[in-house]
């Protein structure tokens, strides 16, 4: 994932802010939740996107005709008259960061969080299935799954909620095995020389 | 005795059966910005101001800001392994060195690796880096004098133990020498119980003047009780920034267990730009000469850790020398103001009287220790001795433009301009020659008292020295007497006076 800059996600934020204020009193909430797919789609597709919001020498106009031919229909009107406003105030470039912080604010709202998850091998449905059952019981929010295979963890599994990682893996267990013969151990055998000499 | 194989095989069997994994559990973040020293990590909402953060590749650094949706780090070691998208770990840490006795005669970075090719530092004591300094209650009055063994900062800018002085100056007038000459100078006094343990942390220097300051101190013996904490010009500015914090850690471990260390921290300006160059790289926003606001507060947190502490608290002190480099003799300029006005006083050194052979070359008329006489032997303080001699000087320099001019002057003010230019060639020194004590009383009283008014002023310094010679042999009870008693007590003085005119009759030196 291409991680945006804090000014474009600071910038971004305020017209997202704006849109969810703006569908809350039309009820479009629901809407929005399928914009941020539509967009976030739309931007990994086509990363030529990102450049043209960003260039210099392409006039706003120019731009969001491109972005309005692209997405009308596609998206609810209220993204579409946000996405106008941003090009009036120059701040297409801000694209990205806009999609980041809506998709961010959309699932705060909706009380969901991120869980990735890390395996040796790939997990089977039954198993994600438990996981993400006890992730919304422990934490009393919808878990958005994302499962990734890492063969170097050799086993176990490694889940990242929101911000905390949970490291259960045998390569996590294998390196605090091997710090701690190298602390520890080595310790007790410069003990036991020093109390021989 | 060396442990067997089948030891060191039983004790890691030991280990292994004992040892009980657990699921490792942190607060991470993602690197969305590296460069220069410094990182923006998304995430770590519980992030801690000045936490330690885990970066891949064993790299680490510290928590510098917390923004809204992002925390700015510095990065502590090289940070071109670093690229976005990394995961960053919180450790629930603040930073911390390795103290103790395995640190003396060693040289060290500010995060306590070794730097001189020696084995890995044992220990197991480590201290936090940035701590709160001792209170009012913990503290006592600084009374104990630190003897730097240069005549004039002996006789008339005193330092105690636990004050903080500072020495400021120009490039290339003496300021390194005379914090190496008071390092030097506490090698008799080691293996005593009035030994310094002394700590001199180099900031932003070049590695060769480093590595030469490693060298005089190994020649003179001084490394046996002085650890050399370095962060040069080529190391990251985050490392230069904690440097003076880290030696000062490794002081305060001496100084909590009741001894006495001394620090010299050389210098403080280049750690105020590398903080300048950090700040400024966050986004903090500047101030005068783009200095952050809190610049102030770099300096005063750091030296405020100097002190001396209650007997109850052991009885211990740490005794600062900052070092500042001024522009231009510029000693109104915004950092040297900031430290003159924490510091208990300043060795202020000039170009001027280096050149002109004053060496070192320091203006005793603006030099200052707010501490004074109580960090002074009752025999130097004496009025005959360290008083007489700021007298004297304060009158040859209100008289000196008048010996330039080359004008007659009655003979009062020509015995004042002669006895002035006497003294002030009996405070020069050779740099990494302290001297004793007891010796700077004798000639000092000899000075003050106009027993070298018949001694040309070229030869002053040679008087010095075989006068010194001459008491070694011919006055050992005056010397055995001086250094019990410290004191001028008639008997004593009137010992020195024979002594001195004893000499004087049979030097070669003295016009009859």
């Amino acid at each position: 994932m291409a991680y945006i800059t804090v000014q474009s996600e600071t910038v971004g934020r305020v017209y997202a802010q704006s849109l969810i204020n703006l569908a809350t009193r039309q009820d479009a909430l629901g809407a929005l939740a399928v914009d941020v797919q539509t967009l976030q789609a739309v931007l990994s597709q086509s990363p030529q996107l990102q450049t043209l919001a960003q260039s210099a020498s392409v006039s706003p106009e120019q731009k969001f005709a491109v972005l309005e031919k692209a997405l009308t229909g596609h998206v609810h009107p209220l993204t579409m008259f946000v996405l106008r406003s941003m090009t009036k105030r120059d701040r297409l470039a801000y694209l990205d960061g806009f999609v980041f912080a809506l998709d961010k604010l959309l699932k705060k709202l909706g009380g969901i969080i991120d869980v990735i998850i890390e395996s040796a091998i790939a997990l089977d449905e039954s198993v994600q299935e438990r996981i993400v059952a006890g992730i919304a019981k422990a934490t009393g929010k919808v878990p958005a799954l994302k499962c990734h295979v890492v063969p170097d963890l050799l086993g176990g599994l490694r889940i990242q909620i929101d911000d905390v990682l949970m490291d259960a893996t045998v390569a996590s267990h294998l390196a605090q095995l091997r710090k701690m013969l190298v602390n520890e151990v080595d310790q007790k055998l410069r003990a036991r020389s020093a109390a021989l000499v | 005795m060396k442990i067997k194989v089948d030891e060191i095989t039983s004790v890691i069997e030991q280990e292994i059966a004992g040892f009980q994994n657990r699921m490792d559990v942190a607060q991470v973040g993602r690197v969305i910005e590296v460069g220069d020293g410094i990182a923006r990590i998304y995430g770590l909402r519980g992030a801690m101001a000045g936490e330690m953060l885990e970066f891949p590749n064993g790299v680490f650094g510290q928590v510098f800001n917390l923004e809204e949706e992002t925390v700015g780090a510095v990065i502590m070691n090289h940070y071109l392994s670093i690229k976005e998208g990394d995961l960053v770990k919180c450790t629930g840490e603040l930073l911390s060195v390795p103290v103790g006795d395995a640190l003396l005669g060693r040289v060290v970075d500010p995060l306590g690796q070794p730097l001189d090719g020696g084995p890995a530092i044992q220990t197991t004591d480590r201290r936090k880096v940035d701590v709160i300094a001792p209170g009012i209650a913990d503290r006592q009055p600084v009374k104990q004098p630190l003897q730097t063994g240069v005549k004039a900062i002996d006789a008339m800018i005193p330092i105690g133990r636990g004050q903080r002085e500072l020495i400021i100056g120009d490039r290339k007038t003496g300021k390194t020498a005379i914090a190496l000459d008071a390092i030097i100078n506490q090698k008799k006094y080691w293996g005593t119980p009035d030994a310094v343990i002394c700590i001199y942390v180099a900031i932003g220097q070049k590695e060769s003047t480093v590595a030469g300051v490693v060298d005089t101190l190994r020649q003179n013996g001084a490394m046996d009780y002085t650890i050399v904490v370095t962060a040069s010009a080529s190391d990251p500015a985050p490392l230069q920034y904690i440097a003076p914090y880290a030696g000062c850690a490794m002081g305060e471990h001496f100084m909590a267990q009741g001894k006495h260390v001394l620090c010299v921290y050389d210098d403080l300006t280049k750690q105020a730009q590398a903080y300048r160059q950090l700040s400024l790289l966050l986004r903090r926003p500047p101030g005068r000469e783009a200095y952050p606001g809190d610049v102030f507060y770099l300096h005063s947190r750091l030296l405020e850790r100097a002190c001396k502490l209650s007997d109850e608290n052991g009885g211990g002190s740490l005794t600062a020398l900052p070092v500042i480099e001024t522009q231009e003799g510029e000693v109104s300029a915004y950092i040297p103001t900031n430290v003159i006005s924490i510091t208990d006083g300043q060795i202020y050194l000039e170009p001027d009287l280096f050149f002109s052979g004053i060496r070192p070359a320091i203006n005793v008329g603006i030099s200052v220790s707010r501490v004074g006489g109580s960090a002074q032997v009752k025999a130097m303080k004496n009025k005959k001795v360290a008083a007489s001699l700021r007298l004297d000087l304060a009158s040859y320099r209100e008289l000196e433009a008048f010996a330039q001019l080359g004008t007659d002057v009655d003979a009062g003010t020509r015995r004042k301009l002669d006895r002035g230019a006497r003294m002030v060639k009996l405070l020069t020194q050779l740099q990494y020659e302290p001297m004793d004590t007891i010796d700077q009383i004798m000639v000092i009283y000899a000075g003050a008292q106009g027993m070298l008014d018949k001694v040309p002023v070229a030869d002053v310094l040679t008087w010095e020295k075989q006068f010194l010679e001459f008491t070694r042999t011919s006055a050992v009870k005056l010397r055995e007497d001086l250094n019990t008693k410290k004191d001028l007590t008639p008997e004593i003085e009137a010992a020195l006076v024979e002594a001195i005119s004893r000499f004087n009759a049979t030097s070669a030196l003295v016009a009859k």
